[in-house]
């Protein structure tokens, strides 16, 4: 008898102990004299049972999670009888927290192998670049006009416009450029992605540069990203070979060639233009704009820079056709969303949805509420800069506008979940002093106001002057936000603010109020 | 009498000749395409506030003063980042912007020292300027919060407190450089000298170095200014607008109250300064903005080694002596003349009209070269007059005019702007002409990449500078220094630029590679010497040969650059109103 058992690589599953329990299973299959192969896919996104090991059946995959390094024995014997455990969650496919999703992007995490190109093109893969081959450059650009995706980074720019602007500005060379520096804490899409389906990013990139006229990609990823690093540098040597990449992709006379680089702890080079500074090797400062990159970017050149999940959401687009994308979503939000679900979370894990549901069902009814059990109190969005909503307003949509007009932000997808523990005091201490960590230091609202903000709530809490010192946190939050040169000291307001607003009695003498951990 | 005081427009002069006209505070102006919404405003005598921007170097955008509202566009852009485009209808000043000027100006203040009294820049300070332009009152953050204000930090930052300890983020002056100090206490983080180091100098000897709060300009790694690649030309003290880079002078001696425009005579560039004073007692020198050689820039010799000047050993009294044995003799100014020119003419009783003659210098400017010439020519009766010039120039000379007519100049320093390779033959700029070096270095603005240092460019050798890369891309190196030897080489350096382009392109660099062969260039030759010259070159005879030549010239390419002097109707009424130009 043979066994083909899936165990995750991705870096969540292996904090958890994935490559311990590949070990583990192979001492097992050892002892037994059994053969066994073992994949290691990505993450099918169910954090909270991971790692999830499945087994291949012939109704389908086996899922069994989270499995610890004694459990194994015992699921090594119910894989070989497909019997009952306690730890058997059935069909991976069918499991209803998979099924609630509509997966356009990550169709394939968690499913294929990560690095054949092979078991790539086997489940769909490529498809949409062979099209885009055969198209000109106004018809790439066209269909993914009109599929409405908006990128997935946070600032939600219409992709198309951004591809067109691109594609006909007039240079020598131009550049794609992807985004990977996931700064915000709690997501986790983007590494999700690069290590459990890197080729749908590769494909995405060279669909881009053929649409707009770029012959050479840069992927800009974190350096705090090693697995993904290595995924993606490993993804492209296999596209090379096999002729993806390279002089004349699959004999079309078409070039684009793909690069790494690794960034060095900097949350501010996930702001675009810093990126760009940092990419050409200086410091990593941001750049006033006008010019927009997509006239002047990297190296000068017009360049389109996209997150990882836009680039990933392409080659759907082109392979069913813009319409295809379009019909998910809501308002002028099209297409699906890969939620991140963190936090004081139940059931956290990536969750991809169409545009429109409610962050009410996405905390409690998907999310499961918070993983103390205790009630939700506070629930932010969008990221450390993102702004926190309170259980009464769960009926917002998941729609960029929607989240606008309450003075919130969808951003890159990150939901984090809190419980009736936390101190809104501190947390909005520590959208200043994240900000005053990370600020790149060019501009005075954020350079100067984050610290001087930080300072402002210590005397809040401390019950300094609390009255006159509310104000002058509301006049700095006012003068970051339209003052400030880009999105960090921008956006800092939008959680202190919203903390104020609606939990102003977390803003008093600390003493009475328990501070979460 | 009283300080030249020149206008600071916030950014470069764009040079389209496309304009656009907009809207500002209800006043329309027209403004070339690609000047930016703050010096069209400035142009227009509106002052937006600014700390970051300065004429010398491109828009930055990190103060956040000069926000204002554009009608139909959200949020308060930058003007110094923001072009004039057609159309726009801008606000400087309304109750919002005032708002955010002065919760940005109390941001700045709140980590800055307050003895302005007792400052270096007392009266000569931007950021002072600004705290008052836009009303600032009150500092409500306090001093107690982080700050690189003072030493020791603590409850009342007293140095005898038992709870204060070192401040981590305080830095010591940096007095090492003779001629200014370096004091970080009181840096705003405006980045002017980092870019004035860059985009003026072209040294790139400051940075910033540490992120965010802890951001401080940095002459290196751990270099001091001194020890730094710094070549103490003084453009990041003339951009700083506080107290942080100061000149030496003016910390011992208080501000200058009256300016003289003069020019420098180190070297044959001629900066001209502005060399200000209190009472007798020279200041500091300032390089002059309108200066058509320097154009606001300057190097260590102008701008700081005057020194000599007042120097106790300058020699202030002619003294004359018989013989080389003897011992000097000061005498009056008259007996010393009278003595000159009795020896003079002994000389010339002796042994003939020719036998004396004089040198002048090309470091000299044009009227002390016109004097000695006069001197020679009408006191000593014959022609024996040259520069120092024919030395090094002769070759240069010779080919310049057998190729185009004239060893003259035939440009403007403003040219070199607007120049895509540049041929330096037998000079050393960086070193010889810093000033110029630095201009010859300075990036197109569209080649990010154009950032090479031109170092010495010994004996023959080709220069090539990567401008406007869309127009004319010769080749994608940015700048590229060769040694070539003998004609050959020069031009088989020479053929790749002038590539497949304009057709005379080609024969005028062969031309000029080959030496003078076309008919043409003799009988352009045979034109220069007849009295009266060629039509279309007046006056071009021996008498005027180190004359600019700016009429009718073939190979004369006419500067884009407007003079600052020829003013626009809206500019002049700008000029008007800061008193620049007479009603």
């Amino acid at each position: 008898m043979s066994l083909k058992v899936y165990i995750p690589c991705d870096a969540a599953a292996v904090c958890v102990g994935a490559d311990e329990l590949v070990a583990a299973f192979e001492a097992q299959a050892a002892q037994r004299k059994l053969e066994i192969e073992i994949v290691r896919n990505g993450s099918r996104g169910l954090l909270w049972l991971e790692p999830m090991v499945e087994v291949a059946t012939p109704n389908g995959r086996v899922a069994f999670g989270p499995v610890e390094d004694k459990d194994v024995a015992s699921v090594l014997d119910a894989m070989i009888a497909d019997g009952p455990h306690d730890l058997r969650l059935g069909i991976a496919d069918d499991i209803t927290w998979l099924k609630k999703q509509t997966r356009l992007t990550f169709v394939r995490c968690g499913i294929v192998d990560p690095r054949p190109v092979e078991d790539y093109v086997a489940h769909d893969g490529y498809k949409g670049l062979t099209r885009a081959l055969s198209m000109d450059s106004a018809g790439i650009v066209a269909d993914v006009t009109t599929s409405g995706l908006r990128g997935r980074g946070g600032a939600g720019f219409p992709t198309g416009i951004k591809w067109k602007t691109v594609a006909d500005a007039q240079a020598d060379r131009k550049f794609i450029v992807c985004n990977a520096d996931e700064g915000d804490s709690g997501t986790f899409a983007d590494r999700m992605i690069m290590e459990g389906d890197p080729f749908v990013v590769i494909e995405g990139m060279t669909i881009a540069g053929i649409a707009v006229g770029a012959t050479k990609g840069y992927i800009y990823i974190r350096s705090e990203y090693p697995h993904a690093i290595i995924a993606m540098e490993e993804g492209i040597k296999a596209a090379k070979r096999a002729g993806w990449l390279g002089d004349n992709i699959k004999g079309s006379g078409r070039a684009f060639d793909l690069e790494v680089r690794v960034g060095a702890g900097a949350y501010v080079c996930g702001e675009e233009t810093s990126l760009l500074e940092s990419l050409e090797g200086r410091r990593g400062i941001v750049r006033a704009k006008p010019p927009l990159p997509a006239h002047k970017g990297l190296f000068g050149k017009p360049t389109v820079i996209n997150n990882v999940l836009s680039f990933a959401a392409i080659p759907f687009i082109l392979d069913n056709g813009a319409k295809a994308y379009a019909d998910y979503g809501m308002g002028r939000s099209r297409g699906t969303m890969p939620i991140q679900l963190a936090g004081n979370v139940k059931f956290g894990g990536l969750f991809e949805v169409a545009f429109g549901i409610t962050l009410g069902e996405l905390v409690d009814d998907i999310a499961g509420g918070t993983f103390t059990g205790k009630p939700v109190r506070a629930v932010q969005v969008g990221g450390p800069l993102g702004a926190y909503f309170p259980p009464s307003m769960f009926d917002t949509p998941f729609d960029y506008e929607a989240f606008a007009k309450r003075d919130g932000l969808i951003g890159h997808g990150g939901i984090t979940i809190f419980d009736d523990s936390v101190d809104m005091s501190k947390m909005a201490r520590f959208a200043m002093e994240f900000c005053a960590v990370e600020s790149c230091g060019k501009c005075t609202p954020c350079r100067i106001g984050s610290t001087r903000g930080v300072e402002t709530i210590d005397k809040i809490r401390r019950g300094e002057q609390v009255a006159d010192n509310l104000l002058v946190l509301q006049d700095l939050s006012n003068t970051m936000k339209f003052g400030s040169l880009c999105a960090l000291g921008g956006f800092t307001p939008y959680p202190v603010m919203s903390a104020l607003k609606h939990f102003p009695e977390d803003f008093g003498p600390v003493p009475q109020v328990q501070a979460a951990e | 009498m009283s300080l030249v005081h020149e206008i600071d427009f916030g950014t470069p002069r764009a040079k389209s000749e496309k304009m656009v006209t907009l809207t500002i505070d209800g006043q329309s102006i027209s403004v070339p395409e690609g000047t930016s919404i703050m010096r069209a405003a400035m142009e227009m005598g509106t002052q937006i506030p600014k700390l970051c921007a300065t004429d010398m170097v491109d828009a930055f955008g990190s103060c956040r003063l000069c926000l204002v509202e554009i009608e139909g566009r959200a949020g308060t852009p930058a003007s110094c980042t923001t072009p004039a485009m057609e159309g726009l209808v801008v606000h400087t000043q309304n109750e919002r912007l005032a708002k955010l000027r002065k919760g940005v100006m109390e941001l700045y203040i709140s980590d800055h020292p307050l003895d302005c009294l007792t400052c270096a820049a007392n009266g000569d300070c931007e950021l002072q300027d600004m705290a008052g332009a836009v009303g600032l009152r009150d500092v409500r953050y306090g001093y107690d919060g982080e700050n690189h204000v003072f030493a020791k930090t603590g409850p009342k930052h007293t140095h005898h407190s038992p709870e204060s300890c070192e401040n981590d983020h305080w830095m010591a002056k940096d007095e090492s450089n003779p001629y200014f100090t370096y004091d970080p206490s009181k840096c705003i983080v405006c980045s002017r000298c980092v870019r004035a180091c860059e985009e003026v100098q072209g040294t790139f000897a400051l940075t910033i170095s540490g992120r965010g709060f802890e951001s401080r300009v940095s002459p290196g790694m751990n270099e001091s200014f001194l020890g730094s690649e710094g070549v103490s030309c003084g453009a990041c003290v003339q951009a700083c607008p506080t107290a942080t880079l100061t000149e030496k002078a003016v910390i011992e001696i208080g501000q200058p109250e009256h300016s003289k425009v003069t020019t420098c005579a180190y070297c044959g560039v001629g900066c001209t300064f502005k060399a200000e004073m209190r009472g007798e007692e020279l200041v500091r020198m300032v390089p002059y903005k309108d200066g058509k050689a320097n154009r606001g820039h300057s190097c260590v010799k102008g701008r700081f080694a005057w020194g000599y000047a007042n120097h106790k050993e300058r020699i202030l009294n002619p003294m004359i002596r018989e013989k080389i044995t003897d011992e000097w003799q000061e005498v009056s100014w008259d007996e010393a003349f009278n003595f000159a020119a009795k020896k003079f003419k002994g000389i010339q009783a002796k042994y003939g009209r020719d036998s004396i003659g004089g040198i002048t210098s090309s470091r000299c400017t044009n009227e002390e070269v016109f004097v000695v010439q006069k001197l020679i020519r009408g006191g000593f009766g014959n022609n024996n007059v040259d520069t120092c010039a024919r030395v090094c120039h002769s070759p240069t000379g010779y080919g310049l005019s057998t190729t185009f007519g004239t060893s003259a100049g035939t440009q403007d320093f403003d040219s070199v702007e607007d120049t895509d390779v540049v041929m330096i033959i037998g000079a050393n700029p960086t070193d010889g002409h810093p000033v110029f070096g630095s201009r010859l270095k300075k990036p197109a603005p569209s080649a990010a990449a154009a950032r090479h240092q031109c170092r010495r460019a010994h004996g023959a050798g080709a220069c090539h500078r990567h401008r406007r890369p869309r127009r004319r891309s010769f080749h994608p190196r940015a700048l590229r220094l060769e040694r070539v030897r003998g004609l050959g080489g020069l031009r088989r350096a020479a053929e790749p630029l002038a590539g497949s382009h304009r057709h005379h392109d080609r024969r005028r660099s062969e031309g000029a590679a080959r030496g003078s062969s076309p008919v043409r260039h003799r009988r352009q030759r045979r034109d220069l010497l007849r009295p009266g010259g060629h039509r279309t070159q007046p006056g071009l005879d021996h008498r005027h040969r180190d004359r600019q030549s700016r009429h009718g010239h073939r190979q004369y390419r006419p500067s884009r650059r407007r003079r600052e002097s020829a003013a626009r109707p809206e500019q002049r009424a700008g000029l008007l109103r800061h008193g620049l130009v007479p009603a």
